[in-house]
């Protein structure tokens, strides 16, 4: 296979619609065998920057969230698309991480573990939409293919 | 998600389960300010049977933890799975909070 296969879901921007989209993409991650950690590493990403749209994007109650999800033999990535204010999540400072408890600022994490966790993160507006674009490549040695697992 | 508490002399132990996303991670943050008891007991969070947790549910964690020293007791961590781990990892909360393996092995180093 040289392709990929894209698998693509469009719903309203509501919390009641992020199991449908956070299911998507693990769902065909795991049809495609990648290993339980890039699974759980995808599930997370999604889940932040789809949070982060349904409450921030739109007022609440409006607007449509649309994620593409693409995987090839080498890599997983995932594209979400609104049509809320322009928001450029990767200019967000990093939190700092410094200090107790009692210092720790409340929020900010979110964008800090999607950087983290994936491979390479690119976000645009353009045509009135934000379109953020993350990817977790198989690292060497994971498993490839149809999963073993049954 | 579910939470249930129960009390282990003046340590109050919340034992988490289910999965903490975006669609219920205030419902956590309420349940567990609820049953964390105002700052009157120490506390021990369980997360051995929390498979997954985002940044909002560790926002809740962190507010149970802030609320916690305000009031002079403790919080404390148990039972993270190893991506769970990951993510308070990089979310900087190993530096902060105290984590241990199971409920049992929290409670003897108290």
């Amino acid at each position: 296979m040289t392709g990929g296969v894209t698998r693509r879901l469009t719903v309203p921007a509501t919390l009641g619609h992020l199991e449908a989209l956070t299911g998507m993409v693990t769902g065909l991650l795991k049809e495609h065998g990648f290993p339980e950690k890039t699974i759980f590493e995808m599930d997370l990403a999604v889940d932040e920057a789809c949070t982060n749209i349904i409450r921030y994007a739109y007022t609440p109650g409006e607007g449509e969230v649309t994620l593409e999800c693409t995987v090839t033999p080498t890599s997983a990535t995932v594209c979400i698309i609104d049509s809320g204010h322009p928001f450029d999540p990767l200019a967000v400072e990093p939190p700092d991480l410094s200090g107790g408890v009692e210092d720790r600022p409340i929020g900010g994490l979110g964008v800090h573990l999607i950087r983290n966790l994936m491979d390479t993160v690119t976000y645009e507006y353009t045509g009135g939409k934000n379109i953020l674009c993350m990817t977790r490549f198989r690292k060497p040695g994971e498993q490839s293919g149809e999963s073993d697992h049954l | 998600m579910e939470l249930k508490c129960e009390n282990r002399g003046d340590i109050r132990v919340v034992h988490v389960a289910g999965r903490i996303d975006g669609s219920n991670a205030d419902a956590f943050g309420l349940a567990l300010r609820d049953m964390s008891g105002g700052g009157n007991h120490h506390l021990l969070i369980d997360m051995g049977a929390v498979p997954y947790i985002n940044s909002a549910g560790l926002r809740a964690v962190l507010a149970a933890a802030k609320n916690q020293q305000k009031h002079g007791e403790r919080c404390v961590i148990c039972g993270l799975s190893g991506e769970v781990r990951e993510i308070f990892d990089l979310a900087g909360f190993l530096n902060i909070l105290q984590v241990y393996p199971s409920v049992e092995e929290a409670i003897s180093h108290w």
